[in-house]
């Protein structure tokens, strides 16, 4: 997932839970977000080669 | 010697057979605790009042015959995520910065009814997330062996406390590795039980599927005790046994291939295998599953979790979490449900995966618990999160029983290693914990003195 998109879907999530993300926090919530994703992948490609 | 430093079996002989009171067993701990934890920022709350209460109860039920087993009249301490009645539980947020629970948590009610003398409520990092961090209404707690490195976490002050000799044995929770990594900084003895071997009934959940509460103690005996004094563990059944002939797997590559393993870290690994083996153990290395998958499975479960359990608070009170919980918290806004179900499966595969090709050829089996000594307050900045890097997180995910004990130092600091059993096998680790704490001298060790008390 591209940085954008990640965004876009982070604060999509955000805002379905009522969640206003405060100013500032975003840039260190993309980072470990898109570590997870990472995480994801990693679990996706396991899963597949199984 | 201090009543302070006897482990819970000799103080539990001299209250039996009136050398010392319960009442004077708890004025020395709470002598040590206002003398020291200045300097190691272990206690949250002292409950000194309770503690004497607790006390001349102990010493009172003994005198008229009912001795409610060896934590009978032991101070001891908990983890602030813990809810003890009518003493305020902070989980270390200013979320809770008031709440005071009208009722006991299980463990603390267990510890209560096992007659233990509750000397206080113990630091954890937010929510037991992450940290340290610096912009809490608490002071991070320091560790004893060196005050300008961290303890680890997030049972950051259950292991400080018991390291700086403040209480020989707390509680503390574990799910990534937060009873373990603690233990492991602090050079003490951390003890994860078996999932759900410890009820988590008013203990404030992180994960519900990784969450496990557990003792932290200042040896393997002293572990298993408090272990046994809140479940049906019989962890101390078997502490004396000679382990001639255990099978011991040793996933060395797991750590000792990792580029941010410290060197100390693998020689002291290898000293405690030989140590081992020196016991008799027949050790053998073994390959295992890749240790990433673990952490990925465990760290897409922990954070879809943890943001449910918040979901209310952060859109409610965000300003009340500190930077850190709170962006760690909002991590989990990425996750998706079928992604949390592809976790699980991946989990449910990997513990099978270690069941069989561990568990189904040794008795146990031995790797790294944190891959450094504890690093400097210096490396944390408050707003960053930064990586410690550890090898606790699998047995969150698979739900194995795990010790961590001290196996030497690097530069003055702690090295840890794990001893993983079988599911609902902590009687057999601690068996081996224990012949190679008496086999080696580093669970005797302790930290500097500070140089104004005893």
């Amino acid at each position: 997932m591209d940085e954008q998109s990640l965004r876009s879907a982070v604060l999509a999530a955000a805002k379905a839970r009522g969640i206003v993300i405060a100013d500032g926090a975003l840039p260190g919530v993309l980072k470990g977000a898109a570590w997870l994703k990472d995480c994801v992948a990693q679990l996706k490609q396991a899963s597949t080669s199984k | 010697m201090n009543p302070a430093d006897l482990s819970i079996r000799d103080a539990g002989a001299r209250l039996r057979d009136g050398r010392l009171s319960a009442v004077g067993l708890a004025e020395a701990h709470l002598e040590r605790i206002a003398a020291r934890d200045g300097a190691y920022h272990a206690f949250v709350t002292v409950t000194a009042e309770r503690a004497l209460e607790d006390a001349e109860r102990a010493d009172r039920d003994l005198s008229e015959g009912r001795d409610h087993g060896p934590l009978h009249g032991i101070p001891v301490a908990l983890k602030d995520l813990i809810d003890t009645a009518g003493i305020r539980t902070t989980s270390g947020s200013r979320q809770f910065l008031e709440h005071v629970p009208s009722t006991d948590a299980a463990v603390a009610a267990r510890l209560r009814a096992a007659g233990a003398v509750l000397v206080g409520k113990t630091m954890t990092y937010e929510f037991a997330l992450v940290g340290p961090s610096f912009d809490l209404p608490f002071e991070a707690s320091r560790n004893p062996w060196n005050t300008d490195h961290i303890t680890g976490g997030s049972s950051s002050g259950s292991a400080a406390a018991v390291a700086g000799g403040l209480v020989r044995t707390s509680i503390g929770t574990d799910t990534g590795g937060s009873i373990r990594s603690p233990a492991g900084y602090c050079g003490v003895v951390g003890l994860k039980p078996t999932y759900e071997r410890v009820s988590r009934a008013g203990v404030f959940p992180l994960s519900p599927s990784l969450d496990h509460v557990g003792p932290i103690s200042a040896s393997v005996a002293d572990a298993a005790l408090t272990l046994d004094a809140i479940s049906d563990a019989g962890a101390a059944t078997r502490l004396d046994e000679d382990i001639t002939g255990r099978t011991i797997a040793y996933a060395r590559a797991w750590f000792a291939t990792s580029s941010e393993a410290d060197p100390a870290v693998i020689a002291a690994m290898d000293d405690a295998a030989s140590a081992l083996s020196l016991c008799g153990a027949r050790i053998e290395e073994i390959d295992m599953p890749d240790y990433d998958l673990f952490e990925a499975a465990g760290a897409v479960i922990l954070q879809a979790e943890a943001l449910e359990v918040h979901r209310q608070m952060l859109a409610q009170s965000p300003e009340r979490y500190g930077r850190l919980a709170y962006q760690n918290l909002l991590t989990g806004l990425a996750i998706e449900p079928a992604e949390v179900d592809l976790a699980r499966r991946v989990a449910a595969d990997l513990a099978l995966r270690l069941r069989g090709e561990v568990f189904g050829r040794f008795d146990a089996m031995i790797t790294a618990n944190t891959l450094t000594p504890a690093l400097p307050f210096a490396a944390f900045d408050g707003v960053n999160s930064v990586w410690t890097h550890m090898r606790t997180f699998p047995f969150n995910v698979t739900g194995n029983p795990v010790l961590a004990v001290p196996i030497g130092f690097s530069n003055g600091l702690p090295l840890g290693m794990q001893i993983v059993g079988r599911e609902g096998d902590e009687a057999g680790i601690c068996s081996i914990g224990s012949a190679f704490e008496r086999a080696t001298d580093h669970s005797v060790q302790r930290p500097p003195r500070l140089g104004r008390d005893d």
